[in-house]
């Protein structure tokens, strides 16, 4: 059976007669009509035709006094009688077409890699600002505009690259590497004090040094000058003036812990939520309601992959807290001791460069808390060059 | 250009009969179908008849003035008007002749 035979849909009959069937296939063919796989047989002969012919073979049928008995039916039409009586099915069949080339116009999901400063929660709400994210509309995607976009707003970023792979999305960047400090070697420079100071040593290896072991200096006095003197020739000339000066240097730090301080505690149950995210839409699985008053939210989304893709599905699991701001109160020993702890962190951060040789604490205790205020005598390189012309 | 022109005969006449082998035949020009079993096939062809005698001989297509005959033939005759078409051998017959 050729397939136009099965688009027109066909019927297969038996000639019932005593006598052969040849009369009734005369009388077919010369009203028009195309028979085919005509078979001789015991009973008589079986044929096929088209099945909105069928009813014409009732003219020959009578001339040739024979009778028509139909053996089989099949054909698209047939089918399709057959979906009638089920309009589910053919429902079912157009809503899958439809959800199939719905889904196609919208993007699933969006994977980002090589994010190492920039945050990829900022990096996803800009591109879902630029239209792209799960559940969003494919039309108007443009690649090359959103890169420059995104370039823009994250300025770290050297290289991105957004391909579209139906309906994933893959973001791929590149961040910007600091560049190393390059010596400037244009123009002349003279070292200048950072800091005031007593000069321990001093290690001028170009230019002129203008202080000498146990000279006090104030910040921004002239430590070494760029101006190279020749006697012998009796000329002047210039350098990049460089070198250490090593000073010994004070410096004073303070901190200070309040006694009482606000803390946020807990006063109730905590609520877990759960959601399902399909293509960005939030459905929620189950129906207990937040907490009244201040909450603090915390939860994880947990994405479904399959076979080591992203689907745009993802469950998401939410806690709430119920918060209140109290205030409370520590003992003074307490007070010292975190006091202390910040002042070791500052220490660490701002006399990274210097060698400390002298540390000395008060302590200051009043209503507004603890004051410890920490003086240091240290040895470090007060040198700074500072350029004098282009 | 110039097409080849057609063989005269085929211009002329509407009958036709193409063999492939003994397995099938396509008749063009058919008038009727006289006697139709899996053994002899005979039909109105032109101003005479056509007999197609074999084995599960069997009409593929029927239309209005063509047929197409697939089975295993072993004998074609022809008879115009006024004449009578040669016996068909018996079985008998055939296995005397062998």
């Amino acid at each position: 059976m050729s397939v136009m035979h099965w688009l027109t849909g066909w019927v297969r009959f038996q000639v019932v007669t005593p006598r052969g069937g040849e009369r009734f296939l005369n009388y077919c063919t010369r009203t028009g009509l195309i028979l085919w796989q005509v078979r001789p047989g015991k009973k008589g002969i079986t044929a096929c035709v088209r099945a909105n012919q069928y009813h014409l073979l009732r003219v020959p049928a009578r001339r040739a006094k024979v009778r028509l008995h139909i053996l089989r039916r099949g054909g698209l039409p047939l089918k399709l009688n057959h979906l009638r009586n089920r309009p589910g099915l053919a429902a079912g069949f157009c809503l899958f077409w439809a959800v199939l080339i719905g889904l196609g116009q919208c993007f699933w999901t969006v994977e980002v890699g090589g994010c190492q400063t920039v945050p990829e929660t900022a990096l996803r709400a800009s591109l879902a600002a630029q239209g792209v994210a799960p559940g969003k509309l494919k039309k108007g995607f443009c690649a090359k505009e959103i890169q420059l976009k995104i370039m823009e707003q994250f300025p770290q970023i050297s290289w991105i690259s957004i391909n579209n792979h139906g309906g994933d999305i893959d973001v791929h960047l590149t961040e910007k590497d600091t560049a190393p400090p390059v010596a400037d070697q244009t123009g002349w420079y003279q070292l200048r004090a950072s800091q005031r100071g007593r000069i321990v040593e001093v290690h001028v290896t170009a230019g002129t040094a203008v202080v000498h072991s146990g000279d006090g200096v104030v910040k921004g006095q002239l430590l070494a000058s760029a101006v190279v003197e020749n006697k012998d020739e009796k000329f002047m000339r210039l350098y990049h003036a460089a070198g250490t000066v090593t000073a010994e240097t004070k410096h004073t730090l303070q901190v200070t812990v309040p006694l009482d301080f606000a803390q946020w505690e807990v006063c109730g149950d905590s609520v877990e939520r759960s959601f399902l995210q399909i293509f960005g839409m939030q459905i929620p699985l189950s129906i207990k309601l937040p907490p009244q008053g201040q909450l603090r939210r915390s939860g994880e989304v947990t994405a479904v992959r399959l076979c080591g893709k992203e689907l745009p599905v993802s469950l998401m699991r939410e806690k709430l807290t119920p918060v209140r701001s109290a205030i409370h109160h520590r003992s003074r020993q307490q007070a010292e001791q975190q006091a202390k702890q910040l002042m070791a962190a500052r220490e660490k951060s701002e006399l990274a460069k210097a060698q400390i040789t002298q540390r000395h604490d008060t302590v200051k205790v009043s209503s507004a808390g603890v004051t410890i205020t920490r003086q240091f005598v240290c040895r470090e390189n007060i040198a700074e060059e500072v350029k004098i012309s282009q | 250009m110039k097409f080849p022109e057609k063989p005269s005969l085929l211009t002329q006449s509407g009958e036709k009969i193409e063999i492939a082998g003994n397995r099938e035949a396509t008749v063009d020009g058919c008038g009727g179908v006289l006697e139709y079993t899996q053994e002899v096939i005979s039909i109105r062809y032109g101003k005479g008849i056509a007999r197609f005698a074999g084995r599960g001989l069997a009409l593929h297509s029927l239309a209005a003035h063509s047929l197409v005959i697939s089975g295993y033939i072993t004998d074609i005759a022809y008879a115009s008007r006024s004449e009578m078409l040669p016996e068909l051998p018996k079985p008998e017959q055939k296995e005397e002749q062998k």
